[in-house]
């Protein structure tokens, strides 16, 4: 039988910290009930008391720690074959018995740092120095228990997560899913939020600095979770489909001219988009009228009129680079097109554009729509009128110059993994 | 009861946070090529600024107090 080795490594973990805890506290008692006796300490039942109730306390929950971390491995270890693994019961056991050891611990600190100076006790670092190291080191031990038990409940819960959502998706994933951030930052932001209140309760500077940790990186975990996820899968999936329709328009039709983006002024709306594939390799261009009349099939030349495929995706550019791309220039977008693609939307890895004249170069590196250009039965649209990336760059170029751009060429790189478009700004 | 951090220990942590998390907005930017992961990149820059932008708070009042005081 193939014992899980993550569980086992859990519990050796928290046995240690125990253990270690445990010695420490009995060090920390031979500190207390031998040395301080030298530095004049006497002995009565008033301090006596309260501090082995507080050590005792302080042993049965170290006990507890390892007994709840025992029975949880042992859980998880029967439970494994089961889907539904849920430590969460054990975790915060743990978390409460540690943090109420490391209670009891404090109070223990204030009777030796408070009661016992009024039963003769003397200051030194003599015995002060060892008796913080291994206070200190107790502490420690509680803290990696914390941390330990957080992680390993965490671990399972965020592959429980990603085995569902592939299940759900039955498609191989080739992007990282994430791995439920909300799940990590809710317990940061508890413990985090009550490692502050014991701070202010104990004036304890550490625990204030645990505290402040955790609830940073617990509310900045739940603030950068991505609001929307759309495995790259998908987009192209649905992409697909309705370009493979122009496609075979295109091709049913035997067009051969290459897509003309028709500048606003030739549409209804502003925000709108056309573009015109001349049934002709000539370049000429339909009347605004035609245009503007929204017909699909035109007849003066003869030629088709489609909606571009990379339409919305310009507009979106527009918003995100918060302009309006008809009252900017083209060194404009050389300079800030680059970091609306490759920073806001993440739809490429490198992009260049370079300017020559009536001329427009793009290189993209690894676009999000790559894919695309390996799909056979798509070279129509992507070569005529680009890739949905390509055609927005197009629509931007006629909305800037305001004149019709023709896209030239489409060469996709398979080794650089580059899109490289060419786009020819025609005089209207 | 009272909370046991002074302003300078604030402000040191909150230095050092800002620092860091400075530092993975940056290494972590697009523009490493870094398209795949799957977190706001924005939000964390805006939450770095906003650290930083608290550390120099503190260290504004510190330069006040240090002013101030005869």
């Amino acid at each position: 039988m193939k014992i899980p080795i993550k569980p086992l490594l859990f519990l050796i973990l928290i046995l240690v910290a125990t253990v270690s805890a445990a010695l420490s506290l009995n060090l920390l008692d031979l500190v207390v009930q031998g040395t301080l006796y030298s530095f004049g300490l006497q002995f009565s039942y008033e301090w006596a008391y309260p501090y082995w109730i507080l050590l005792r306390t302080t042993q049965f929950l170290l006990g507890l720690i390892s007994t709840v971390a025992l029975l949880g491995t042992v859980y998880s270890y029967k439970s494994t074959s089961k889907k539904t693994f849920k430590p969460l019961l054990f975790t915060v056991a743990i978390l409460t018995t540690t943090i109420s050891a490391a209670y009891t611990l404090t109070r223990l600190d204030q009777i030796v740092h408070g009661q016992l100076y009024f039963f003769g006790l003397r200051f030194s670092y003599e015995w002060a120095n060892p008796y913080w190291t291994i206070l200190r080191a107790i502490q420690a031990s509680l803290g990696f228990i914390v941390i330990v038990t957080i992680a390993n409940t965490i671990l399972p819960y965020t592959h429980y997560a990603r085995k569902k959502q592939v299940q759900a998706l039955k498609i191989k994933p080739t992007i990282k899913i994430p791995k439920t951030p909300r799940l990590i930052s809710i317990p940061l932001l508890s413990v985090g939020a009550l490692a502050l209140t014991f701070s202010v309760i104990y004036t304890s500077s550490i625990l204030a600095f645990i505290g402040l940790g955790l609830t940073l990186w617990g509310a900045l975990l739940l603030y950068i979770t991505p609001i929307h996820y759309v495995k790259k899968d998908l987009l192209n999936s649905s992409l697909i489909s309705s370009l493979s329709a122009i496609d075979t328009l295109i091709t049913s039709l035997d067009y051969q001219g290459k897509g003309i983006y028709m500048p606003p002024a030739t549409l209804k709306e502003i925000k709108g988009g056309a573009v015109f594939i001349p049934a002709a390799k000539s370049t000429s261009l339909p009347s605004a009228e035609e245009m503007t009349e929204g017909k699909v099939i035109l007849h003066n030349p003869n030629g088709i009129r489609l909606v571009p495929p990379g339409l919305e995706l310009a507009n979106l550019l527009e918003a995100e680079m918060k302009t309006d791309f008809t009252k900017v220039d083209l060194e404009y977008l050389q300079n800030n097109l680059s970091k609306a693609l490759i920073e806001d939307l993440e739809t490429v890895e490198d992009f260049e554009m370079q300017t020559d004249g009536n001329s427009v170069h793009t290189k993209m590196t690894r676009t999000i729509y790559n894919d695309l250009y390996k799909k056979e039965g798509l070279q129509n649209v992507c070569l005529r009128i680009g890739c949905p990336l390509c055609s927005a760059i197009a629509l931007i170029l006629t909305r800037t110059t305001g004149k019709p751009v023709i896209i030239e060429k489409v060469q996709f790189n398979k080794n650089q993994d580059t899109v490289e478009a060419d786009y020819n700004i025609k005089e209207a | 009861m009272q909370f046991p951090l002074s302003l300078t220990d604030l402000s040191l942590w909150l230095a050092i946070t800002a620092i860091t998390l400075l530092a993975t907005s940056e290494l972590i930017s697009p523009y490493y090529g870094q398209t795949n992961l799957l977190i706001e990149k924005r939000k964390l820059r805006k939450a770095a600024l906003a650290i930083g932008i608290l550390f120099m708070i503190t260290v504004a009042i510190r330069i006040y107090s240090i002013i101030t005081t005869p």
